[in-house]
């Protein structure tokens, strides 16, 4: 277990690899194979196969109001140990399926479509084929996932579905895009709409497909941006350049504004560079990764990741993967709800103590966070700058060599200068 | 051809309107897919003369000015300036189908402020798209001087700044009184194109002075990829550090230009 986390981190510093040793040590619960317990509700689909892929409940071994387990909503503010806590104490029981099987139905796919409806936790039970495997996966697209069995069988006793859901789930003409805006723009929660997303409830009866769930989360963060980027895109500009600061679990979010048509960046500065490559396997490290030239007092090295867009968007996906597309959701989820439009540069550096990454849902709640906090006004995008690598570590011209709007702001001019 | 003359003996409005037919519709789309690289929605201005264009990107770095007279198509008549604002991608997804074997005719009436478009071969597909309203941003000429010109072959120019765009965001260019050079600088690697006056690709190169200046790619890529789809001959203009102006030579007087401003590097 925890092979990556061994790999690059002293025994001293990871805590969390050493709670999640004494987790696997001390969780006697799971020793068994059969379990009941209240699903937050809790659904997984993987991705290895695909298009046969595993599937099936997330069910903890207690009863209650679970509900926080999975969802990472109220989540912020929480420290490692208790976000590894509520991912370790859910154990996932699995079972194949083909990502067709959306439609086709079955009683598992089935039951876990209903549980994906439920708005409460629900009573559940468990048989599993053999003991659960206790693995702690860490990954910083998708989310830290607990111990895992075999399913034979799975019970669900009823509670109330969210009629929204519901609604969107037997209407087999509506557009899955569609019915995932509706859903938000209904206020139902980015974790449950993608949840329900996962399992192929939403689009026209013929094309519902499973969804892998890191995918899915980034399908929904991706859409629902994309509708909103359309509505910034109407809306008039900001009047000056703004500048906020946000910190979690040893990241430093620093947010620009700029009073300029919609462009959007997100760049990510990983101290260890190890981590990235180990949590995150689709990122190159060769090609798609930039050293800083920074180098901290304490010896690290940070390397950045970032992608940019322009005012149309982009066409292909995005280098640093979710977490680009779960930050442009905050902010043109902010933009639209002021009714403004501008450019955003968002900078997040990782320091050393982000000691294991925990899924998309932290840099969108972040930056969510962020945009609340209270910005600072600047009359240039220097003077912006300034402030914003002031609240940075990597200094000014590392982001801006790693940056192609700041680029674009500093050494491209524009047409209309010259007339 | 008889169909339009006849409509047009028809109907003698008061109103603002104009029609046009092209016997290749293609030709038609591929210069509005010219436009469509830097432009979102554009300002057409129609008059007895031709159909116009100016506007800038969104970012207003880049600039593109356009004319297709009236002897650019089959038919044309316009019985005063009317001016229409068309979301130049969603005109495109109309035409996405387009073959070269059908012809096209484009009319717009003033009253209902819709465009028609009949695309006709075997069948006859009709299209009606609305407009919108009009800016009213001023896109005015840049004002410079060009101490530098470059005549070359579109094909030669899309291979030259391919090649460059995929070492780099940015490229320098230098003319010299015989000497046409691309730099590129990477991460990793450049590269270095250097282009003699007796070049087969080079058809004039005009220098007052030495001249360089550097330009973003994204911007330049688009534009030369857009204009070597309907020309085949692109005259680069510009002077140090100033912005450059890349006209593509159009059949019947049409006009196709772009001006793109510098990028400089200084802390």
């Amino acid at each position: 277990m925890c092979k990556r986390v061994k790999q690059l981190s002293s025994e001293a510093r990871c805590a969390v690899h050493l709670k999640a040793i004494s987790l696997e040590a001390h969780h006697p619960e799971f020793d068994t194979q059969s379990i009941a317990g209240s699903s937050p509700p809790g659904v997984f689909v993987g991705r290895f196969g695909y298009p046969k892929v595993f599937i099936g409940p997330m069910v903890p071994n207690v009863s209650g109001n679970t509900e926080i387990l999975d969802t990472p909503e109220w989540w912020m503010g929480k420290g490692f140990d208790e976000i590894v806590a509520f991912r370790y104490s859910l154990l996932r029981g699995y079972s194949k399926a083909s990502i067709l099987d959306a439609q086709k139905g079955g009683r598992l796919i089935e039951t876990l479509q209903d549980l994906a409806m439920m708005t409460k936790p629900v009573d559940t039970e468990l048989v599993l084929a053999r003991p659960p495997r206790k693995i702690l996966d860490l990954r910083e697209d998708s989310q830290p996932f607990g111990p895992i069995a075999p399913l034979t069988s799975f019970k669900m006793s009823s509670s109330s579905a969210d009629n929204r859901i519901e609604k969107a789930f037997y209407d087999g003409d509506l557009l899955a895009d569609d019915a995932v805006l509706r859903l938000y723009r209904d206020g139902v929660l980015v974790t449950r709409i993608q949840r329900a997303f996962s399992l192929g409830m939403f689009g026209e009866d013929k094309r519902r497909k499973l969804v892998p769930t890191r995918w899915s989360i980034t399908a929904v963060d991706s859409n629902l941006s994309l509708r909103l980027m359309a509505r910034v895109r109407q809306h008039p500009l900001i009047d000056e350049y703004r500048v906020y600061k946000y910190t979690y679990l040893d990241n430093v979010y620093v947010g620009i504004l700029t009073p300029e048509s919609w462009r959007y960046e997100w760049i990510e500065a990983w101290f260890e560079p190890e981590l990235l490559a180990t949590s995150f396997p689709d990122v190159d490290m060769k090609v798609d990764v930039e050293p800083s030239g920074y180098t901290s007092l304490d010896g690290y090295r940070p390397v950045m990741l970032g992608d940019s867009e322009g005012f149309r968007g982009r066409k292909t996906y995005a280098k640093p993967g979710g977490c680009y597309y779960s930050a442009r959701l905050a902010v043109s989820e902010y933009l639209d709800s002021i009714g403004r439009q501008a450019g955003a540069i968002m900078l997040r550096e990782i320091h050393p103590g982000y000691i294991m990454p925990v899924g998309v849902w932290n840099v969108r709640e972040s930056l969510r966070a962020l945009l609340k906090t209270r910005f600072e006004s600047f009359d240039s995008m220097d003077a912006a700058m300034n402030r914003a690598t002031g609240l940075l570590e990597i200094p000014k011209r590392s982001w801006i060599q790693a940056s192609s709007l700041l680029q674009k702001a500093y050494f491209q001019r524009k047409i209309s200068e010259f007339n | 051809m008889l169909e339009s003359s006849i409509a047009s003996e028809k109907t003698k409005p008061a109103h603002a309107m104009f029609k046009a037919t092209m016997n290749d519709a293609r030709l038609f789309r591929n210069l509005l897919g010219a436009i469509s690289s830097l432009i979102e929605e554009a300002d057409f201005n129609a008059t007895p003369e031709g159909i116009k264009l100016r506007s800038m990107d969104p970012s207003h770095i880049a600039m593109v000015d356009f004319e297709w007279p009236k002897t650019a198509f089959d038919t044309y008549e316009c019985n005063g300036n009317t001016k229409l604002r068309l979301s130049v991608s969603n005109l495109l997804k109309l035409l996405k189908r387009t073959r070269s074997d059908e012809s096209i005719e484009v009319v717009y009436d003033d009253t209902n402020k819709k465009l028609n478009i009949t695309l006709k071969n075997k069948i006859t597909r009709k299209f009606i798209t609305p407009t919108l309203e009009p800016s009213t941003e001023e896109v005015p000429t840049p004002k410079v001087p060009f101490n530098a010109r470059v005549k070359i072959t579109a094909a030669s120019l899309r291979d030259i700044i391919d090649d460059a765009q995929a070492i780099s965001d940015n490229v320098k260019l230098e003319v010299t009184p015989d000497k046409f050079t691309v730099r590129a600088t990477g991460e990793l690697s450049s590269a270095l194109i250097e282009l003699d006056k007796g070049s087969d690709a080079i058809l004039d190169i005009d220098a007052k002075e030495p001249t360089k200046a550097t330009y973003n790619l994204n911007y330049l890529g688009e534009i030369i990829r857009a204009g070597s789809g309907a020309s085949e001959v692109t005259s680069l203009e510009f002077s140090t550090n100033m912005p450059i102006k890349v006209e593509f030579e159009m059949p019947q007087q049409g006009r196709l230009l772009y001006y793109l401003a510098p990028r400089i590097e200084s802390e």
